[in-house]
């Protein structure tokens, strides 16, 4: 049995997310079988719009590309840009993979998968025709666009792509949802049928190596504590609240650090400029824009906590701190941090109550080392889901598909 | 005079030009014209002098006010302006080598010249003189006593929006005061919504009030202002004479873009006073077009500041807009333009709408008015909450009202058959009686805008006229003060939430004859008469200024 898994979204847009990460580990964790994985990505300039069949090896070094640490300049030690786009074209040419024309791939799959968020009216249309002719299986993650999109910006006059790939939640075969949270919304919102196969399967944090003390320095036990925050500076992840509780807490005395590691917000501007004018004022914040999957670990490795607050589908970088021996403090939906509640994760809405009041109680208490001592043993690393556990989950979930 | 005494008379001169800019300007004019054709130590005659002083000023004027200037082109600024060029040109003279250019007496032929120009900037318009030659609207007298008042405004049966909403207010303002209307040709026809309101306005073609350069004898000229190319005539109006504008749009970056091209808009754009704008276009102006989110400037700082007074609907965009012009606006609320034949909506009503309309009754008909436009309506979106509530197991008949292009059409009638939808339609512009009957019909009206800068929605203020309920973006919401039965969305809306919203309204219980006495207060506050009366108590401040 051969799965059919478009990679197009991942050609167009490699930019390393989360979401990418899935990818790059379906690939790489995929289980011995006889379910076998063929990942499809477009011939880059082919006229007669044929397609590569990658192995799972080989979509696997494809999707490790833009999680590689770029080039530095010898000269002046920053790192090269690159055009990742251009080196996953580049490796697709390169990959040695047969080449076959778009019936020739829906002769020889038996389901077709689209692992990956997209809004690529190519890639839904593939998704619409292949719905005709066999079972089609998504991986549900956050509905958020949908459900809370004040923290998005589409451009006007993509509504029908956007909406549709939602909708195809709603109609396509079987779910993999990547928490139960995902689940719940894809089942109470959009309304997908509850007797359609729908599960979960926990993405995994161990493409971290555990503990990785390489990493820290060893300055760690002396400095202040250092609470770091990652990922883009979306509203819903309160990345202003947490600025102002932070200031606020340096004002009553409190010493400590906090480190955010993320790109800008693309919707809100005010986020950035809050941010930014609170660093020229000369608090001890850092905002590190552009660091590279290595750069993140070792900066996460060097913190003391790690804060994960808000609305989120799942936290794969929850799992990855933990991994590093950061313990996690979080607020607000927060499926992969409440799985790993008590095994290094805590809640600050147990703790502190609402956001305002939990990140004041966040700065004040465990900026005292002695108060992370608790919170560092708890650590269970364990306790945190693995890649080959999500993979059999989906590979699974295509065997029940076809049965 | 090889001595001081011609620097001193010349001083002298230049000082009485300078007095009389600021007390009487129009001889100060040109005294200065005259000043600058003796005093400038440059040229060899008075012509030749003249004609270089006149290269002088204009390169001066193109570095104090170049087109992206913040500074504002005002009677303080020109007067200053002009103070400073005499008395450069006669300070000059103070250099030693050019003290004793001389000065010679005019000819006849030059003070004949001038005559002619002061015989043109004084004449009035009746006198007949042949170079101002056109029918004379100035020559009305003034036979009632009351303000007299030229609106120029889309008008009659244009398609647009405004054509509709100018014939309810201004209508009604002619009851108070003398209204003549100058429109365009397109404009010059009744339409129906004309004939209902029962008042005899005189209707002049604009051309009348352009070919005389703005002259006119009017108490006040109103201009009504949009974004859109039927507004191109009137915009030029407001550079030729003072007059109040009434802004329909808050923003004019489209007509400026289709008027002056990229190089023209972005100059209008940089022209602000807001101290935290960009200084630049930024992000191009190509996305800020697309996304209207992300519009750095309305580009209202000509339509502002060539006004007496701008007045607006929106008070969503009010402030935005002082902080980028310095013009405060005076906010008139919105009137409603549609008012129902009958007092009461009845039951009945409503279905003979729907027979007419041949409406499916199993279905649910929603319809979103207006012109039809996914980049800032939202066209997209309300077919996208209709395919969401066919894939809920809804039978939905959408209605677009309004005109589209064929490629709008062929694209969005694409989407809807490929959400499941299960009868979807642009109408294109429909008669009033159409219009009126999809109103009566529809279970549901649909109105979104992409943001709360971009203008008041008159289809929606018609439902909530119509007792029709409707979802609708919260600032039009805001904007024309929809009641209670308009039920508002958040400004950043998915089709999603759109849906969901549609479906919790229509599944409450709703009896049409409870919002009755909240539609019919609702009409109360929103008759074009009491808009008439605030227009004509904040005409009659700029008139007593005038």
């Amino acid at each position: 049995m051969r799965v059919g898994i478009d990679i197009e979204q991942f050609v167009r847009d490699p930019y390393g997310s989360g979401i990418q990460r899935v990818l790059q580990y379906l690939a790489i964790a995929w289980p011995e079988g006889d379910v076998e994985p063929v990942f499809i990505a477009p011939l880059p300039e082919s006229p007669r719009g044929e397609f590569l069949c990658l192995t799972a090896s080989q979509a696997a070094s494809l999707f490790t590309i833009p999680f590689l640490p770029g080039a530095v300049d010898s000269d002046t030690g920053l790192a090269v840009e690159r055009d990742v786009v251009e080196e996953v074209r580049l490796a697709l040419f390169t990959s040695g993979a047969p080449v076959l024309s778009l019936s020739q791939v829906m002769s020889t799959c038996h389901i077709w998968f689209l692992p990956e968020v997209t809004y690529l009216p190519q890639v839904l249309a593939r998704f619409a025709l292949f719905a005709k002719a066999m079972p089609t299986m998504m991986i549900g993650y956050d509905i958020f666009p949908m459900t809370a999109p004040n923290n998005y910006r589409f451009k006007p006059g993509t509504a029908a792509e956007v909406n549709g790939y939602f909708r195809a939640l709603v109609t396509t075969n079987s779910v993999v949802c990547i928490s139960e949270f995902a689940r719940q919304s894809i089942w109470s919102r959009l309304r997908r049928d509850r007797f359609l196969p729908c599960t979960v399967a926990h993405p995994g944090g161990d493409h971290v190596s555990a503990g990785e003390t390489g990493l820290v320095t060893s300055d760690r036990a002396s400095r202040p504590v250092r609470f770091a925050r990652l990922g883009t500076m979306e509203a819903r992840k309160h990345p202003a609240e947490i600025v102002e509780a932070f200031i606020a807490a340096i004002d009553s005395g409190v010493s400590a650090e906090l480190l955010f590691i993320g790109r800008a917000s693309a919707s809100d501007s005010a986020i950035n400029r809050r941010l930014e004018s609170a660093i020229e004022l000369g608090y001890p914040i850092t905002w590190v824009h552009n660091a590279s999957d290595s750069q993140v670990r070792e900066l996460v490795a060097n913190s003391d906590v790690f804060l994960s607050v808000g609305v989120e589908g799942y936290g794969i970088p929850v799992l990855e701190a933990l991994q590093l021996s950061t313990p996690v403090l979080y607020w607000g939906e927060q499926p992969a941090a409440e799985f790993m509640e008590g095994f290094g994760a805590r809640s600050l809405e147990v703790e502190g109550g609402e956001l305002h009041g939990a990140l004041d109680y966040a700065f004040s208490h465990y900026s005292n080392r002695a108060h992370l001592e608790g919170l560092l043993g708890e650590i269970s690393v364990e306790s945190i889901p693995t890649w080959a556990e999500f993979a059999s989950a989906v590979e699974r979930a295509a065997r029940e598909l076809l049965a | 005079m090889k001595d001081n005494r011609l620097l001193v008379i010349l001083g002298g001169l230049t000082a009485i030009a300078i007095a009389l800019i600021f007390l009487v300007p129009v001889a100060g004019f040109i005294a200065a014209i005259v000043l600058l054709a003796i005093v400038p130590p440059w040229g060899r005659g008075r012509i030749e002098r003249f004609i270089i002083s006149s290269i002088v000023i204009l390169a001066l004027i193109a570095v104090i006010y170049p087109r992206a200037s913040s500074m504002p082109i005002d009677s303080v600024t020109a007067r200053l302006t002009l103070t400073g060029i005499l008395l450069g040109t006669w300070a000059l003279r103070l250099i030693p080598r050019l003290r004793y250019v001389p000065v010679s007496a005019p000819t006849l032929v030059e003070a004949m010249l001038l005559g002619l120009f002061i015989v043109d900037q004084h004449v009035p318009a009746t006198s007949g003189a042949s170079f101002i030659s056109l029918p004379v609207e100035a020559a009305k007298t003034r036979h009632s006593g009351r303000l007299r008042i030229g609106v120029a405004t889309p008008w009659g049966s244009q398609p647009t929006g405004v054509a509709d909403f100018s014939v309810a207010t201004i209508s009604a303002l002619a009851n108070l005061v003398d209204v003549t209307v100058f429109t365009t040709s397109g404009g010059m026809t009744n339409s129906q919504l004309t004939g209902l309101t029962g008042v005899d306005i005189d209707v002049k073609n604009v051309d009348e009030l352009l070919g005389k350069r703005g002259e006119h004898s009017f108490d006040v000229i109103v201009v009504v202002v949009g974004n859109s190319h039927f507004h191109l005539p009137f915009l030029e109006l407001t550079t030729l004479t003072d007059c109040i504008v009434i802004a329909h749009d808050t923003r004019m970056v489209e007509f400026y873009l289709a008027l002056r091209d990229r190089g023209g808009v972005e100059q209008v754009m940089l022209k602000t006073l807001d101290p935290n704008a960009p200084t630049t276009i930024s992000p191009p102006l190509d996305e800020q077009i697309d996304d209207m989110r992300l519009l750095q400037n309305a580009g209202m700082w000509e339509v502002a500041r060539r006004s007496q007074g701008l007045v607006l609907h929106a008070q969503s965009a009010a402030q935005r807009l002082a902080i980028e012009t310095g013009v405060t606006p005076f906010l008139l609320p919105f009137a409603n333009q549609r008012v129902p034949a009958s007092s009461v909506i009845t039951a009945d009503m409503r279905s003979e709408a729907r027979a007419r309309l041949g409406f499916d009754s199993t279905c649910i008909h929603l319809a979103s008015f207006g012109y039809v436009d996914t980049r800032t309506k939202m066209s997209d979106q309300v077919i996208q909450a209709a395919g969401w509530l066919s894939q809920w197991g809804h039978k939905v008949s959408l209605h677009l009202v309004g005109s589209a292009s064929e490629s709008v059409i062929e694209s969005l009638s694409a989407a809807a058959l490929s959400a499941g939808i299960h009868e979807f339609c642009v109408t294109g512009f429909v008669s009033e009686e159409e219009f009126r009957d999809y109103l009566l019909a529809v279970d549901l009206g649909v109105q979104l805008r992409i943001s709360p800068q971009l203008g008041v929605s008159g289809p929606l203020s018609d439902l909530a006229a119509f007792g029709t309920r409707a979802v609708a973006s919260s600032g039009l919401a805001i904007d024309v003060d929809a009641p209670g039965y308009i039920h508002r969305l958040p400004e950043n809306v998915s089709a999603l939430l759109v849906a969901e919203a549609i479906e919790t309204v229509l599944e409450s219980d709703f009896d049409s004859s409870s919002i009755e006495p909240e539609r019919i207060a609702y009409l109360a506050g929103k008759q074009p008469e009491l808009y008439a009366e605030k227009l004509l108590d904040y005409l009659k401040t700029i008139a007593e200024v005038r």
